[in-house]
């Protein structure tokens, strides 16, 4: 493993992370960003347990390029894993240089001295020192390599308690400034005004038509790049339509009648993720499958927002982006400046779950901002922008052949991964996959992304690797990008299709050998840790009494097969409609910082999931996606929520394991399997519909 | 046209020069700095900006302001002026929430619900939060909080 993850190419020195002041709190600089997983929370308390200090003496700076340290993109359940543990070795080195401080003061040896709180110890007597008073003579650019001694497990005193979110109240109590929030001196307001579908450019703009409009600060055209700018929000908002009015869009000259059934037909190149031993064309007695989803939306409560302002040729971003210092490189290659000239600075937004229109909205307020000389700007995008221009979660097609030796086990997995790119993150290359970057007058042409290798995670085909002992596995995927749509990141990438499609496929052949579905996953693995896990769940939810009660189904993944560990049993009612009742995970993330914001997590993620499972799906209109509103894009409701029992295995001599979208995978697979066992049908296409259920039994 | 209205927010009367309209909303947000409200949809779908109206539950983003005039309007920042009201203790004890932008809506339209009619279940209000959503899944978190809030009202 990587001694030094990330973070410390840009933060070598225990500066770089930590001001100890003289008034007895501390300055943490992360460079992963809260959005809303409770990252800085765990970073916080991770800190505090090195620097034996209370934890309410850390205000944390996340996310700000004028800290300099590059914490990458918070993505990919990787902040734990990463920066969790450059955070430790950085505050045991804080802790360590100040205690050589004071043990020369003291002329005693270092290990005589211990910590309460700030407060130095020698021989457990108190002496006159503290962090407090001596940090001020102490040079903290020392390298954390060098006096990093991060704590032994058994030395742990916070470790795996759940202390509250450092950001939580103040977002209860509705005193949290989020980026919506901002308010600078002068700022205005700007929408913009958008093409009727991705591919539509401006053919004709009535500009003196629009420049008579009510309130109409000033119109900003680049390309087909349309703003308004107005003094008062809700005027920017109306403007939005009555400028429509006086704009022509061109119309497609595709339309794609069946998105799911053009990426299925795909000609793109096979690219082969994994072959291991051999591969036999199916067999008579095999046993196959192929799943999809429909395209999702990340659908965030609150629609993006930034806030933007130059000052001459320097520019300076509030955004809730993912991805700070890319959106810098990012900005400064757009606009031909210095990247010194731009900072990035990071406040949250609304719950994200991947890459949504965050980025997107920093260069249309930053375009926007172009043409206002120095005064700021806030733009926030309406309902409508939010579902419908976002990235999408794109539409995917997993196939699986089984074939079974003669002892009944499975001989081979052959899976065929269809699907549109999952990753389109700027990177700073170039302003690449940026929705204005596209509509500019200079549009930018980025390449096409790569999909990630299965061995750095995969994205299409993340998790398609099972983690059964199956001797023969050979691994293919397609990236189709000729569809239209903008794509990138939510929530699991490929995990959440490819976990549905192994885990309802186990379940199809425990089920046509009449063998318990959970029996059946147990002969096809060794790792004891797995087989813990599966146990635990089966017995907390008394999977071995289901002769009554209501349909159970199971489901098991490790998120990107290097993350945290997830066993789930469901019960679900089958009525009308569907309807999770009850869910019991269980989780091994191997050591656990807070356990209640893993916890958090794993029910938001079941929650979430459930949604995307039953519910969610974007439709289009030829090339218009018809997700406008929550009334065409329904989500969960409040009435829908399971109960929900979450349980963790600590492992604190193990390496963290990100938790974020652990839950994802398995939540789809376990209610299919328990309408499996409900009903004996398969639901092969997500969303679990009612229509698909009633289709499913006609034929 | 610039009319001027008159309303009262967490107890202090405010004099409003604007369009009539003006989503309530914005006035909230912009001249009165009240931003705990949020914008989520703009149809009064979401619920993320739910304001108490002379103790009803509304939607500030597709209020107008001239239904409002005179009218007594409670925000999110009104609710604990006189400390952290209970319902908000609660939801901290439960540590109910995620990013947090629903949130304010969400105690709104559980307060205007509760307030009205003290007997309450946890199903009934589950259900009437049928327009206040959140993407997080907190919901569970949520709806813990509000149980343990109507076990305090009735015991009391």
């Amino acid at each position: 493993m990587n001694m030094f993850p990330g973070s410390f190419d840009s933060a070598p020195n225990i500066a770089n992370w930590f001001t100890i002041n003289k008034d007895g709190t501390v300055r943490m600089v992360s460079g992963k960003v809260e959005i809303g997983q409770g990252i800085n929370t765990a970073f916080v308390q991770i800190a505090a347990e090195e620097l034996d200090i209370d934890p309410d003496r850390i205000e944390i700076s996340a996310g700000n390029t004028k800290d300099g340290l590059d914490g990458g993109c918070t993505a990919g359940s990787q902040s734990m894993q990463t920066e969790g543990i450059s955070v430790r070795k950085a505050a045991s080195a804080a802790r360590m240089l100040m205690l050589s401080k004071a043990s020369e003061l003291l002329q005693s040896d270092v290990r005589e001295l211990n910590v309460i709180d700030g407060e130095i110890y020698l021989n457990d007597n108190s002496t006159n020192l503290s962090y407090w008073s001596i940090a001020k003579d102490i040079d903290f650019n020392q390298p954390v390599e060098i006096y990093m001694q991060p704590k032994l497990p058994s030395q742990r005193k916070l470790a795996g308690k759940s202390i509250k979110r450092i950001d939580l109240k103040n977002k209860i109590l509705g005193t949290h400034e989020f980026v919506h929030d901002i308010e600078l001196d002068g700022m205005l307001h700007a929408r913009v005004v958008r093409p009727p579908s991705v591919s539509s450019r401006i053919i004709k703009i009535d500009i003196d038509k629009i420049n008579t409009l009510k309130n109409l600060k000033k119109l900003v055209v680049n390309g087909s790049f349309i703003a308004v700018i107005a003094e008062r929000e809700e005027d920017a908002v109306k403007l939005v339509q009555q400028v429509n009015k006086y704009c022509k869009w061109s119309t497609p000259d595709k339309i794609i009648e069946d998105p799911l059934q053009f990426i299925r037909d795909t000609k793109s190149p096979i690219i082969n993720s994994l072959d291991k031993g051999k591969i036999d064309v199916l067999r008579s007695d095999g046993v196959s499958t192929e799943v999809s989803r429909k395209f999702l939306c990340h659908a965030s409560i609150g629609p993006c927002c930034a806030v933007a302002q130059w000052k001459g040729n320097t520019l300076e971003v509030y955004t809730h982006s993912q991805a700070v210092f890319a959106m810098k490189r990012t900005l400064a290659s757009i606009f031909n400046i210095d990247e010194s000239d731009v900072d990035v600075m990071h406040k949250h937004g609304s719950g994200c779950y991947g890459h949504n229109g965050a980025d997107d909205v920093v260069l249309d307020a930053v375009l926007v901002a172009k043409e206002l000389n120095g005064t700021p700007v806030r733009l926030v995008w309406s309902r409508e922008d939010e579902l419908s221009w976002s990235p999408l979660a794109p539409g995917m097609v997993t196939k699986i052949d089984a074939n079974l030796a003669d002892n009944l086990m499975i001989e081979s997995f052959d899976i065929s991964i269809k699907s549109p790119p999952h990753v389109k993150r700027p990177s700073g290359e170039n302003g690449e996959y940026l929705l204005a970057a596209e509509h500019m007058s200079n549009p930018l042409n980025p390449p096409n992304p790569v999909d990630t290798p299965l061995d750095k995670g995969g994205a299409a085909d993340r998790n398609s690797m099972p983690l059964y002992d199956i001797p023969n596995i050979r691994i293919q995927k397609q990236i189709v990008y000729d569809l239209p749509w903008r794509t990138s990141a939510m929530r699991g990438l490929g995990a959440f299709v490819n976990v549905y499609a192994i885990e309802t496929l186990m379940d199809d052949i425990a089920s046509i050998q009449e063998i318990d579905p959970i029996e059946f996953r147990l002969k096809h693995l060794s790792d004891p840790r797995i087989i813990e896990l599966i146990e635990r769940v089966r017995d907390i939810s008394k999977w071995t009494d289901r002769s009554s009660g209501l349909p159970k189904g199971f489901a098991f993944s490790r998120y990107k097969n290097s993350g945290a560990y997830c066993a789930m049993v469901v019960e679900i009612n089958v009525d009308e409609d569907i309807e999770l009742i009850n869910a019991w995970a269980v989780i091994d993330a191997g050591e656990v910082v807070n356990a209640d914001g893993v916890k958090n997590q794993i029910e938001g993620g079941i929650i979430q999931a459930t949604s995307c499972t039953l519910i969610e799906e974007v439709n289009f209109d030829g090339e218009i996606i018809s997700a406008t509103d929550w009334e065409n894009y329904p989500i969960i409701k409040f009435k829908q929520t399971p109960q929900i029992q979450v349980e963790l295995i600590d492992r604190p001599e193990e390496p963290f394991l990100g938790v974020g979208e652990a839950a994802h995978g398995p939540t789809a697979a376990a209610i299919s399997n328990a309408l499996f066992t409900a009903m004996n049908i398969r639901i092969k296409q997500l969303p679990i519909t009612r229509e698909r259920i009633i289709s499913s039994l006609n034929t | 046209m610039a009319n001027k209205y008159s309303l009262t927010v967490n107890g202090q009367k405010h004099e409003i020069e604007s369009d009539p309209d003006t989503p309530l909303l914005y006035i909230l947000r912009n001249d009165l700095k009240l931003k705990g409200t949020k914008f989520g949809c703009g149809g009064g779908v979401c619920g993320a900006c739910t304001v108490i109206m002379d103790g009803l539950a509304i939607f500030s983003c597709d209020t107008p302001i001239w239904s409002i005039d005179d009218k007594k309007i409670e925000t999110i920042e009104g609710i604990s002026q006189d400390g952290i009201h209970p319902l908000q203790e609660l939801l901290i004890d439960e540590q109910a929430g995620q990013c947090g932008y629903c949130l304010s809506g969400i105690i709104m339209k559980v307060k205007a619900i509760t307030d009205d009619d003290p007997t309450k279940s946890v199903d009934d209000i589950a259900n009437e939060l049928d327009r206040n959503l959140c993407r997080c899944g907190s919901q569970l978190r949520i709806l813990n909080a509000v149980k343990k809030y109507l076990d305090g009202k009735s015991s009391r």
